[in-house]
């Protein structure tokens, strides 16, 4: 017998202490609290009342606690019963209104409060709680000359309608408390002591073995000044599956059924758990131990065991081929793959198939495009070639089998141009330092922090101080023009304290220099051994791709409300993982050897009711890109990928040709294309811009000059990290975009080469207010703003045009067009060559840097329309772009979205929708895929013979060879048709549109 | 129903023996009152449980959920609400997940209905509590345990008493010495408003209890005797005065009513219900055209004092452009004693000067919005310099006094649109303002129960002339309740 806690002292003359007794029957815990009996030596001192002990007047004594033939002895110190014991606002008032359900996010707790009251979230801000409670409204609430009076509590009484309901009973302890903290003057103190940790008893987890299905809890709150106090009767108790195992307000746990459930306990902003397994004896079940293949299976095992549930048979080697194939590389076996496979005699056969295909190129970037998913990889946010960048990397990674600490650290401290350090993209995807602290505690820790953000987090320990101490991190990681830097100021400050944050894993003590990277301690903490978050997450995300369900479901949701479905699974699996040096590659080998992974989909009446044990396969809908690419693989409208490498080198090298005999043509090219441009009378070069400049008003922003304002034109000069830049793709007469954001000023400059003096006349239309320097002169002395027609007066030779463009919001343009209708301009060379390539070869040859004759040599190979053609075949090949399972970033087509593609706009796993919807139904039955997938396969397929046609097909799309019974209903379909090619397409679309084909089994 | 079980049955022998006493039973003394204690919590106005509602006697008698007949006159056994009041079963028994009524209550239940159901209260569609006659008043504390907070204060004819509102009762202290000089007892539970009437002899007296009833009543300034009660509302009373002329009575409260009497008579003029929120203020203007009220809704409303239409809001509490933008919630409107200006303030920055007509033309239509928010309008704008919201204000002979939770009291000149004066003392939200022009003295009240008497003439004399708690009898501390505003 054990009895909690094995001492007692009793401080005030409010003061408890529940007690938790557990007999051990045969090694099993049982609780016997409240068949317990207790008796006390001197009764002047503590009473005993439902295993609780209170106080009674000063002194000491002996609890005698008895079961059975056994009995502890527990020494009583009580002390101070005689001073006044006030009811502490703080501490008793406020987590009161959160356990009765007053402070909840539903009722006063939102943001703007129900019925005129408002209350802070759970009590997070006491100070506006004591306002609301004790002033608002006219001292409408309370009334401490008659405190039974007093509306707080009428309302939840009942006695006066209450949208809420009944919250409160008189006798109950709750209605007590609060009573007396009215009655004693409604005393609204904040001390500055903070609760620091709440301690529960029995522990973090107890088993109720059926019929023994009672366990009472007790609850020690510590507090900052050292001081303890039993909170049991004022904790908040909740539990995640009500139907599994409930809660009293006393802490009085029933189990209900079979299964696990967190029973969380909340006071004040702390949030534990305790995890209870119900046991039921389910009449039939018998374990007789099934084959494991590694300590996966060990533990999956005993958990079934525990809770009685038998595991399903091995599934097929139909089913396996099909599903390992999808899981690792997003795409079906093709029917050569299946027939050799299932012909394969050998007993590891399963085992190699699962080691070769890690290996390939599929298993990359099918593995990379989960990542991808998360680090909202997409060129809608990473603009120019960077997601390709960034992708790429990831594909690399995954390719290396990069450590998966290295992938974080390469990741969360990179820094510098995004073009160089492909990783750096990860804070362009995000530039907010709001989405960096809740994209990073979502992806590495996986951990929903966005609550704390604004209240310390309902369902879980995160505060406040530990959102803004994430913040805190990255505070100092700016990401600007695509290059991220570190800069030495910036703060996270907490909200309700202002106080600027200590970053996350730096020692609060210590004072790190102004420059030192705060996301490397942050980092050094995330991935060190032992991380209670990192491995684990890592695991359960990679569990979850291959299981269907995550240990933790759902996989970025860890919290101790939300327990790992088998905590000794992930405990092992995450052991493993660092262990092995963060091998990933190593745990999804582990997983899919497992017989845990090679269940059967088929369910037995020992093993239908279980969804998160995994005693059995799950049936999954395929994702979106693996549909696509399915459609196209079981169809042969595609090539299948194997295809790839041949196709890719026969492109690459006619690509290699063209291009050695374009640069030798190029030379050729040169001599007389500069020529044509010295016979120009007038040219207009490149534009270069400078910027961005940031402003506060749009007018000053005109009127003040910025460094590039106001001297001739340097293009090697720098100003505050901005330099002149070429910009290619600007066209004259076309929209040219300046820049995205707000309060921003650019400048501009191209030259203009004229043979003599003269006018030429010009549109300019900026999108919003511009001025324009020619030679140093300002040649429009109003701002313009709109579009504007003006005549610039030329000199002999070269013009130097500035530009300086200022706006207000989002984007700024501007357009630029000399003007052709007045005779005066004269001609303007006119050949669709690029300004800035008609300024390079203006130059003497000689003159030209290496940069520019590399301008020169792209533009000529460019130009070319088979070197240009064959180029994107390869980038196509190489990149895979036919396959939607093999693009770091497939494209958003209807087809793909009504299948759950995510738009990565958050780093929510959850934003991949796996749930059937009636979209994807139209776009089976009626869409464009589908049909066209259907009339390129019956090509294909119509090219065989009946019997072959089923056989390939059944092979191609399921897997596996067809039932006698599918086999000879399908050729007398074929064989009666009266138009043989629109049966065969019928045959196709059928078997793509059944559930067979669309899910994972 | 299933068999019936052996209690069931013993309690409807021992009620079916009872006597029906027919002439014993009223249902608005007897029944009404169970109801809205036990029932209208979840059957009423702002909760429909099993889609059935006894807060009107018509609602009593409309079936819910279940399409079973509530009350079948003569027969209580077929009628659903006493069988429900009377279910064995805890499952089936109403009130759901309470205790259940008394024997004595389910009796009376089960009288009513077996001697005819009848309706005694007059409009059935009315709310019953409105039908109820008002309430009498128990004692008041005859020593206070805890102070009361101060939210209404008025100086008697010619400054010699200050009336202060107390706990079921006024209390009248002299204004130079702090000392009582008498109570006015069983007046409803917390006074809000207190108001002579122009001649000096009679005293509104305007408050209730929160969340369930409110009070306006004409009061003897001498014994506290309630002459006439105006009416009771449904929750309590925030704001009552007098017009100009002293003919009409407007009072307002927290069940977002405003109404208008015959000062004379008693007769209610009007009542209008256009506030979406508490209504915390109201007032006539000078030549008795408006009445104005403010809320905590964020709006003034100005009506035409004669039959309450309504003739214009003012939204400038509620703004998303301009200098004085923000939302707030309005605690205090006056209209000048010598003009057309309306004077109100409440959380913000600053106490709003504007003219109901001009505000009107400002209003304009849904099609000229766009321009209206882009231009200034005609309102003015005191900066008051509290940190928190004004919840009083008093404008008097070109002085402006407002008073805050932040505990300060300040005196504006209206010439000058400057302060002229601090009056700093209180150390708990300010609630209660009251001016004597005789003395040109102020009093003021705070919710940590003391009152507070300015010499708002002298041009030095900022402390005040005498402080007190206005608690009979109470002799605690009165700082170690109050929370730091």
């Amino acid at each position: 017998m054990e009895v909690k806690p094995a001492q007692v002292t009793l401080d005030g003359k409010r003061s408890y202490r529940q007690f938790v007794v557990t007999g051990w029957f045969d090694g099993q815990a049982r609780d016997l609290t409240h068949q317990a009996r207790f008796a006390v030596s001197d009764d002047r001192v503590v009473k005993v009342s439902h295993a609780r002990a209170s106080a009674a007047g000063d002194g000491q004594a002996t609890l005698t606690i008895s079961a059975g033939n056994q009995s502890v002895r527990v020494p009583v110190t009580v002390a101070n019963t005689t001073r006044p014991d006030p009811v502490r606002f703080k501490f008793e008032t406020l987590p009161l209104l959160t356990k009765q359900g007053c402070a909840s996010g539903s009722c006063h707790g939102s943001p703007h409060g129900k019925g005129n009251f408002s209350l802070s979230l759970f009590g997070y801000d006491p100070r506006l709680d004591r306002i609301s409670l004790t002033r608002d409204g006219f001292n409408r609430r309370i009334n401490v000359i008659e405190p039974a009076e007093s509306l707080m509590l009428k309302k939840p009484l009942l006695e006066l309608s209450h949208v809420g309901g009944k919250r409160l009973r008189r006798g109950q302890n709750a209605h007590s408390i609060l009573l007396a903290w009215i009655a004693e003057g409604a005393h609204v103190d904040l001390p500055s002591v903070e609760c620091v940790a709440i301690e529960i008893d029995p522990g973090r987890s107890r088993i109720l073995h059926a019929p023994h299905l009672d366990q009472q809890l007790a609850v020690l709150a510590r507090f900052s000044d050292g001081q303890a106090r039993d909170v049991t009767a004022i904790a908040t108790y909740e539990t995640s599956h009500p139907s599994i195992a409930s809660v009293s307000d006393d802490g009085f746990v029933t189990g209900k059924a079979r299964g696990q459930a967190a029973i969380s306990i909340r006071y004040l902003d702390k949030l534990e758990s305790v995890y209870v397994t119900v046991i039921e004896d389910v009449p039939g079940f018998a374990w007789t131990p099934p084959a494991q293949n590694n300590f996966i299976d060990r533990l999956v095992d005993d958990k079934l065991r525990q809770l009685q549930y038998v595991p399903s048979e091995t599934c097929t080697d139909e089913a396996f081929v099909r599903r390992v194939h999808l899981d690792l590389t997003g795409l079906l076996p093709t029917a050569a793959v299946v027939r050799a496979f299932l012909g394969d005699k050998s007993p590891d056969k399963r085992q190699r198939l699962i080691t070769e295909l890690l290996r390939t190129e599929e298993y990359a970037r099918f593995w990379a495009l989960k990542d991808a998913d998360l680090m909202r990889v997409s060129p809608k946010t990473l603009k120019g070639d960077r997601a390709d960048l960034f992708a790429g990397w990831i594909v690399d990674a995954v390719r290396k089998n990069l450590p998966y600490d290295k992938f974080a650290r390469q990741i969360l401290t990179a820094a510098g141009d995004s073009r160089q350090v492909a990783a750096a993209n990860y804070f362009l995807a995000i530039p907010t330092i709001q989405d960096r602290t809740e994209m990073t505690a979502q992806i590495f820790m996986g951990s929903r922090l966005e609550c704390a953000k604004c209240h310390n987090h309902p369902f879980e320990n995160w505060t406040m101080g530990d959102y803004y101490s994430l913040s805190a991190v990255f505070a100092r990681t700016k990401a600007e023009d695509g290059v991220v830097k570190l800069v030495s100021t910036g703060e996270a400050l907490h909200p309700a304290s202002q106080q600027a944050m200590t970053p996350w894993g730096q020692a609060s003590s210590t004072r790190a220099a102004p420059d030192a990277d705060r996301r490397v301690p942050f980092t050094d903490w995330l991935t060190r051994k032992g991380n209670p978050f990192f491995a684990r997450v890592a695991v359960n995300r990679i569990w979850a791709h291959l299981v269907g369900r995550g240990i933790v479901d759902p996989v970025d949701d860890f919290r101790s409300s939300n327990p790992p479905s088998n905590v000794p699974l992930l405990d092992a699996l995450a052991a493993e993982f660092e262990r092995s040096g963060y091998d990933r590659k190593r745990i999804i080998q582990l997983i899919c050897e497992s017989r845990t992974y090679q269940r059967s989909t088929q369910k037995s009446k020992l093993n239908e009711t279980d969804d998160s044990l995994f005693s059995h396969a799950r049936v999954r809908l395929l994702g979106a890109e693996q549909i696509k690419d399915a459609v196209a693989l079981a169809t042969h409208s595609q090539p299948p990928p194997s295809a790839f490498p041949a196709q890719l080198v026969g492109f690459q090298k006619q690509a290699a040709a063209r291009r050695a005999a374009l640069e030798t043509d190029h030379v050729g090219w040169l001599v007389p294309a500069a020529a044509k441009v010295a016979q120009m009378p007038l040219w207009l070069g490149g534009w270069y811009m400078a910027g961005p400049f940031h402003h506060e008003n749009m007018d000053e922003a005109l009127k003040r000059p910025y460094p590039p304002e106001g001297k001739p034109v340097n293009l090697a000069e720098i100003f505050d990290g901005n330099r002149w830049e070429l910009q290619p793709e600007f066209r004259d007469g076309g929209d040219n975009l300046v820049g995205e954001g707000n309060n921003l000023v650019h400048y501009l400059t191209r030259r203009i080469h004229s043979q003599s003096a003269r006018p030429l006349a010009v549109t300019v239309q900026p999108k919003q207010g511009a001025l324009l320097w020619l030679n140093g002169q300002l040649v429009t002395p109003d701002a313009l703003h709109g579009k504007k027609k003006l005549t610039l007066q030329l000199q002999a030779g070269n013009n130097e045009l500035v530009m300086k463009i200022a706006n207000a919001d989002q984007k700024t343009s501007f357009r630029f067009q000399t003007d052709k209708s007045i005779e005066a301009t004269g001609k303007v060379q006119d050949d669709g060559m690029p300004p800035h390539v008609v300024e390079v070869l203006a130059m003497p040859a000689p003159r030209r840097t290496d940069n520019q004759r590399r301008l020169l040599r792209d533009y000529y190979l460019d130009a070319d329309r088979d070197f240009s053609t064959l180029r994107q075949k390869v980038t196509r090949l190489e990149k895979r772009m036919e396959y939607a399972t093999q693009r770091p970033y497939p494209e958003a087509t209807p087809f793909m979205l009504a299948f759950g593609q995510p738009q990565r706009s958050t780093a929510c796993t959850c934003e991949r929708s796996n749930a059937p919807t009636l979209r994807q139904a139209l776009e089976l039955l009626n869409g464009d895929v589908t049909h066209e997938a259907a009339r390129v396969g019956a090509a294909h397929y119509a090219k065989l013979d009946n019997q072959a046609i089923v056989d390939e097909l059944y092979l191609a799309a399921y897997s596996r060879w067809p039932t006698d019974k599918e086999r000879a209903s399908a050729r007398k379909f074929l064989d009666t048709a009266p138009s043989r090619d629109t049966a065969v397409m019928d045959l196709v679309w059928t078997v793509i549109n059944t559930q067979e084909f669309l899910f994972q089994h | 129903m299933g068999p019936m079980r052996p209690v069931a049955t013993a309690v409807l022998i021992l009620l079916v023996s009872m006597p029906a006493r027919a002439a014993g039973i009223s249902f608005m003394r007897d029944v009404a009152p169970i109801l809205l204690k036990r029932c209208t919590g979840c059957h009423g106005e702002l909760k429909q449980s099993g889609r059935y509602r006894a807060h009107t006697f018509a609602d009593l008698m409309k079936p819910g959920e279940s399409d079973e007949r509530p009350v079948v006159a003569g027969k209580p056994e077929q009628s659903q609400l006493y069988k429900l009041i009377a279910a064995h079963d805890e499952v089936d028994r109403m009130p759901q997940k309470d205790d259940a009524l008394s024997p004595e209550q389910i009796a009376i239940v089960r009288r009513w209905i077996a001697t005819g159901a009848r309706f005694d209260g007059g409009d059935r569609a009315a709310a019953l509590k409105t039908l109820l006659p008002p309430r009498q008043h128990p004692a008041s504390p005859a020593v206070y345990g805890s102070a009361v907070p101060v939210m209404a204060l008025a100086f008697g004819p010619g400054g010699k008493e200050l009336f202060v509102g107390g706990y079921h009762e006024a209390t009248v202290w002299n204004p130079s010495t702090g000392a009582l000089v008498r109570r006015l007892p069983s007046l409803p539970q917390r006074t809000r408003a207190l108001v002579f009437s122009k001649d000096g002899k009679t005293l509104l007296v305007a408050g209730g209890t929160p969340g369930e009833y409110g009070e306006v009543a004409l009061v003897d300034p001498t014994t506290g005797r309630r002459r006439k009660v105006l009416d009771t509302f449904d929750d309590i009373v925030l704001a009552a005065a007098y017009s100009a002329d002293g003919k009409r009575i407007a009072a307002g409260g927290a069940d977002a009513n405003v109404r208008v009497y015959d000062a004379a008579t008693g007769r209610r003029l009007w009542s209008k219900k256009m506030h979406a929120d508490w209504v915390t203020s109201v007032s006539f203007s000078a030549d008795g055209r408006f009445l104005a009220s403010a809320s905590k809704d964020m709006t003034v409303k100005v009506y035409q004092a004669s039959d309450g239409a309504l003739f214009t809001t003012y939204s400038g509490h509620n703004k998303n452009f301009g200098k004085y933008k923000g939302q707030a919630a309005v605690y205090a409107v006056q209209f000048a004693s010598d003009g057309p200006l309306a004077f109100s303030a409440g959380g913000g920055q600053a106490i709003h000067i504007w003219d109901p007509v001009k505000a009107a033309q400002e209003n304009g239509t849904a099609a000229d919005m766009e321009e209206r928010f882009s231009k200034q309008g005609h309102a003015r704008y005191l900066d008051h310099g509290f940190t928190l919201d004004v919840l009083a204000m008093l404008v008097r002979d070109g002085q402006v006094f407002a008073a805050s939770a932040d505990g300060m009291v300040k005196q504006f000149d209206l010439a000058t649109q400057k302060p002229v004066r601090t009056f700093q003392g209180h150390r708990d939200w300010v609630l209660a303002l009251a001016h004597d022009p005789g003395s040109n003295r102020v009093a003021t009240g705070s919710h940590d129960g003391q009152v507070r008497v300015w010499n708002a003439q002298d041009g030095h004399a900022e402390q005040s002339v005498v402080a007190f708690v206005a608690s009979p009898g109470f002799r605690g501390d009165t700082t170690a309740a109050a929370a730091p505003p």
